[in-house]
């Protein structure tokens, strides 16, 4: 008689790892309005807006007060509340459209889910070398004519590039995944 | 997951270089393999198995293999007469 | 220390130094640029021959990040996908994870720090300040991406060295 195999650890299904509170947010139904290949681009694209508008809008009413004292210094204070709240939003929103990859622990994400995180990762860290690069020759070429409050600008623009990055890039990487599961299903089968 | 690539490997007389080059991977990948520190894809367990000469299923398993000592014993006792 | 032919697909050369080497190097590199970095923040102008002495580190630094950038990790690091196996393109993504996140918390804590304590006792706070970030010079945001630039070089090399477990391809 055959001995009996062996039973491993007992290992927790998807659904048990996708039970706490952040998990379950990314899997709730009304996420699923956020993950058509037009509202992640819409997403992506209304994100790198609101950042652009976040970093550059302080920073101006900031140099304004600098230059002109009549020029209150809380309006830089509200102005940077009043931005980040929808910023937050939508940010919130982009990490709900690639299914909380960058959020969740490994175990709790399904191989193409890492696939995609990983593949994220990397483009994001390639471009970072160049892109250091040019933000080096650019900052000395901006201190070189005096303009600090440029410098400043490019140096807040490049931590949130740093921070939103690998988000972008798996969201347009989705998106034309989705347009071309779509294109496949619209044409005749394969099988047919 | 579970596997038996040293034993096989053991049987066919491969070294971990010759292996490794038989399926197109690092030598220190196969010792990767061995330990269950990385899961194969389908394709590379599929190229292990044919070059092992083995079917997949005899190699990887996602419960532990019964050991080869228990399975010998229980094969000489049902030889027995 | 030689010139080696690597062991992945593609067999190019590379310099081959074992994983403790590696890790030492790094260790070294990198530590040097971030310590010529905080020292260079603090120091003031009058002490030149400790200027001088700093200004080594960042040679250390620099020279230990292009050879860890030459090593037979380069080849997994920034190889292209088909010259490395699939197990290797799995190291080298968790790499670049781990280095993106390295990257991100130090260009966050390096600027709280300095806000922090430059506030409080940097003798040069006032004067080349860029405006916003009152002890931030220019100068400061130059040093700091050009660690950055280095380090991120380097960095996925030296995290697989990390991991490596230099063992045998025999066995």
């Amino acid at each position: 008689m055959a001995p009996e195999r062996v039973p491993g650890p007992v290992v927790p299904s998807r659904a048990q790892l996708r039970q706490g509170p952040l998990a379950s947010a990314f899997d709730d139904p009304s996420m699923e309005r956020y993950r058509t290949s037009q509202a992640l681009r819409r997403i992506s694209v209304l994100q790198v807006g609101l950042t652009l508008v976040l970093v550059t809008v302080p920073i101006l009413l900031y140099h304004w007060h600098q230059t002109d004292p009549a020029m209150p210094l809380w309006a830089f204070a509200v102005a940077a509340v009043v931005l980040l709240i929808p910023w937050m939003f939508v940010t919130g929103m982009c990490n709900g459209s690639v299914s909380g990859i960058f959020d969740l622990r490994d175990a709790q994400l399904d191989e193409i889910e890492r696939q995609d995180r990983d593949a994220a990762y990397r483009t994001a860290y390639r471009a970072l070398i160049p892109v250091t690069m040019v933000l080096l020759g650019t900052v000395s070429g901006l201190s070189a004519a005096g303009r600090g409050i440029w410098v400043f600008w490019l140096v807040s623009l490049f931590l949130c590039a740093l921070l939103g990055l690998p988000q972008h890039i798996a969201a347009w990487r989705l998106a034309a995944r989705g347009d071309a599961d779509a294109a496949q299903a619209d044409g005749p089968s394969r099988d047919a | 997951m579970h596997n038996r690539i040293a034993l096989f490997r053991a049987e066919r007389g491969l070294s971990r270089k010759a292996l490794a080059e038989a399926v197109d991977v690092n030598p220190q990948t196969i010792g990767f393999l061995e330990r269950g520190d990385y899961s194969p894809s389908v394709e590379l367990a599929l190229r292990l198995a044919q070059v092992l000469g083995a079917r997949v299923e005899m190699l990887f398993a996602l419960d532990p293999f019964p050991s080869l000592a228990d399975q010998l014993g229980a094969t000489a006792e049902s030889e027995t007469p | 220390m030689m010139l080696r032919k690597t062991t992945t697909k593609t067999n190019r050369y590379a310099l081959a130094i074992s994983p403790r080497v590696a890790r030492v190097l790094s260790v070294l590199s990198i530590g040097s640029l971030w310590a010529w970095f905080f020292l260079k923040f603090y120091l003031t102008a009058e002490s030149t021959w400790l200027m001088r002495a700093v200004g080594e580190l960042a040679l250390l630094g620099v020279g230990g990040s292009m050879i860890l950038f030459a090593t037979q990790y380069l080849n997994q690091a920034y190889g292209e996908d088909h010259e490395i196996d699939e197990r290797e393109r799995s190291a080298r993504d968790r790499a670049y994870r781990v280095a993106l996140n390295y990257v991100l918390w130090v260009f966050v804590l390096t600027f709280v720090t300095l806000e922090v304590a430059g506030a409080r006792d940097v003798p040069k706070a006032t004067g080349s300040a860029i405006g916003f970030p009152a002890v931030i010079s220019k100068g400061v945001v130059e040093n700091f991406l050009v660690v950055l630039f280095f380090t991120t070089f380097a960095l996925p090399p030296a995290i697989l060295a990390w991991w490596d477990r230099g063992e045998s391809d025999e066995g």
